[in-house]
């Protein structure tokens, strides 16, 4: 793993170079986003090697179309948006590959536990847990995604729907409230909020 | 500043200053001194607590490795871009159709997508028992796939499909079935007969112990007690006691003289941890003992007792000093 320290350059000198075709900036954003795209788009789908394929090309074209960019105000959102964007058009096109018949904006959106969580010491709780872990499966993909991005990604509501390519800001903060309260509900019926420990 | 007098615990949950004070103890101050001026919400607050705390999702990391790959990708096509201006983008498919070549044998390897044939995948930390159409015995462990034909036949070869870890129980000479039962994997294949095995395939090698009976790995016969492993460099045999090896089945983990750096790597590709060393050197230190699978914070806390290393865990992410 290389662990060389990078100074940290502020994202619109970087950008700047970037549009300017410094390779140096180009491999910076790189390196800090791309493991972000990757283990966003990785949720759509379990075909590691197609993830790769797209944020290849994703990068490549990133850097090819460099003087037609507008500095992004913020880059975690946009690059968030235009990876999806490029991930989903290309699994319509495998699902069409694989004689399916394609569906707009049907995909999938994997939300797991951490295996921290499922492994918690005593074995009730891990009946919890695995409640909670099936309750996640209820959830839309709409609302896996809305919560992996507020909670993980902590991103804001105008970005989530930014991003989710959602009319109004709102709908993103309804996805939101919606996944908690159903989650609550579960956790509720279980008795899991009121233990104390 | 957020008012927040009129907050409900899903208020709390989904507010980013609440979240990153259970998450990472940021906002620290702000939030005990909030709690204590606010004492009628003290129950709202520990049940938000609770739904972040659970809230912690596994996440698939990209390899360093992987990364390291693609950008050499990257690097090539723009330096091809740039020797070309013309021809960039033919230049570009080319070098992208390469490296997808390069991923043939892995393509190859996904049977075509048919309705006729039955996945069957495991999460981190799950596993799962399988009766096959033969009535053979499959116990998938965690983070793996296993494929077959819905129906089999007497005049086809009774197959799966393994990426990841399983322990097959095979039924021999099933009545009106192929006596023949095959375990692919991308570095070979298993013949069998009627026995017991483990068939462990990840980090591009394959691990076959055989417990009882017979199989044949690539062409290689091997008795009970014998582990094969095939990766790209090469093959092994050697002699070794199966119950190690079988112990995830019962939920333990049983390690003889094995290296941190083994260690690390089950915890990544049963459990899904990330797990980093700072100091090489910690790699090769050694445990020996008998751990609850399910129970990972005991095995962390035996490592850190035998060797008094410092070892800290955030979510799905290990350090080890």
């Amino acid at each position: 793993m290389t662990n060389l320290h990078i100074p940290l350059q502020d994202e619109h000198t970087l950008w700047t170079k970037l549009r300017e075709g410094d390779r140096d900036a180009f491999g910076e954003v790189y390196r800090r986003y791309f493991p972000l795209l990757f283990r966003y788009c990785i949720r759509f789908t379990d075909n590691r090697h197609l993830v790769k394929d797209v944020l290849q090309d994703f990068f490549t074209q990133l850097y090819l179309k460099r003087q037609t960019l507008t500095i992004p105000e913020r880059p975690k959102s946009y690059l968030l948006v235009s990876a999806r964007r490029e991930l989903v058009r290309r699994l319509g096109t495998e699902t069409r590959r694989a004689g399916e018949p394609l569906q707009e904006e049907a995909y999938d959106f994997s939300l797991e536990l951490s295996a921290e969580n499922l492994l918690i010491n005593r074995q009730h709780e891990e009946k919890k847990a695995r409640h909670l872990q099936r309750s996640l499966y209820l959830l839309t993909d709409r609302q896996k995604e809305a919560i992996y991005l507020r909670f993980y990604e902590s991103m804001g509501y105008d970005e989530i729907a930014g991003i989710m390519q959602l009319k109004e800001v709102k709908y993103a903060r309804t996805l939101v409230y919606r996944a908690i309260t159903e989650l609550k509900a579960v956790l509720e019926k279980d008795g899991l909020l009121l233990s104390k420990h | 500043m957020t008012n927040y007098r009129h907050y409900e615990a899903a208020d709390f949950v989904a507010d980013a200053s609440f979240q990153a004070w259970v998450q990472h103890g940021s906002n620290h101050e702000f939030w005990t001194g909030w709690q204590a001026a606010n004492p009628d919400k003290a129950s709202a607050i520990t049940t938000a607590r609770k739904l972040v705390e659970a809230l912690r999702f596994h996440s698939t990391e990209v390899d360093p490795a992987e990364m390291t790959a693609v950008m050499q990708n990257i690097n090539q096509a723009l330096d091809q871009t740039k020797k070309n201006e013309s021809s960039a983008r033919r230049r570009l498919i080319y070098i992208i159709s390469a490296a997808a070549a390069s991923l043939i044998l892995g393509i190859l390897f996904l049977w075509p997508p048919s309705p006729a044939t039955v996945t069957i995948t495991t999460s981190f930390a799950e596993t799962r028992e399988v009766a096959l159409p033969d009535g053979s015995r499959v116990i998938l462990n965690a983070n793996s796939r296993l494929r077959y034909q819905k129906s089999w036949s007497a005049s086809r070869e009774r197959e799966v499909m393994l990426n990841g870890e399983a322990f097959f129980k095979v039924t021999s000479h099933p009545s009106g079935l192929h006596p023949k039962f095959r375990v692919h994997t991308p570095m070979g294949n298993v013949e069998v007969m009627g026995t017991a095995f483990n068939v462990h395939n990840r980090r591009g090698a394959v691990t076959v112990v055989l417990e009882e009976g017979k199989v044949k790995m690539n062409d290689l016969d091997m008795v009970p007690g014998d582990l094969v492993t095939v990766s790209a460099t090469g093959s092994e045999r050697r002699k070794v006691d199966p119950a190690k090896f079988l112990a995830w089945k019962d939920h333990r983990l049983v390690f003889e003289n094995e290296p941190l750096s083994s260690i690390a790597a089950i915890l990544e590709d049963t459990y899904g941890y990330t797990v980093q060393f700072r100091k090489t050197a910690a790699k090769d230190l050694r445990l020996t003992g008998t751990y609850p699978g399910n129970q990972i914070g005991l095995l962390l806390s035996a490592m850190r007792a035998v060797h008094g290393v410092k070892i800290e865990q955030r979510d799905s992410t290990i350090v080890i000093e």
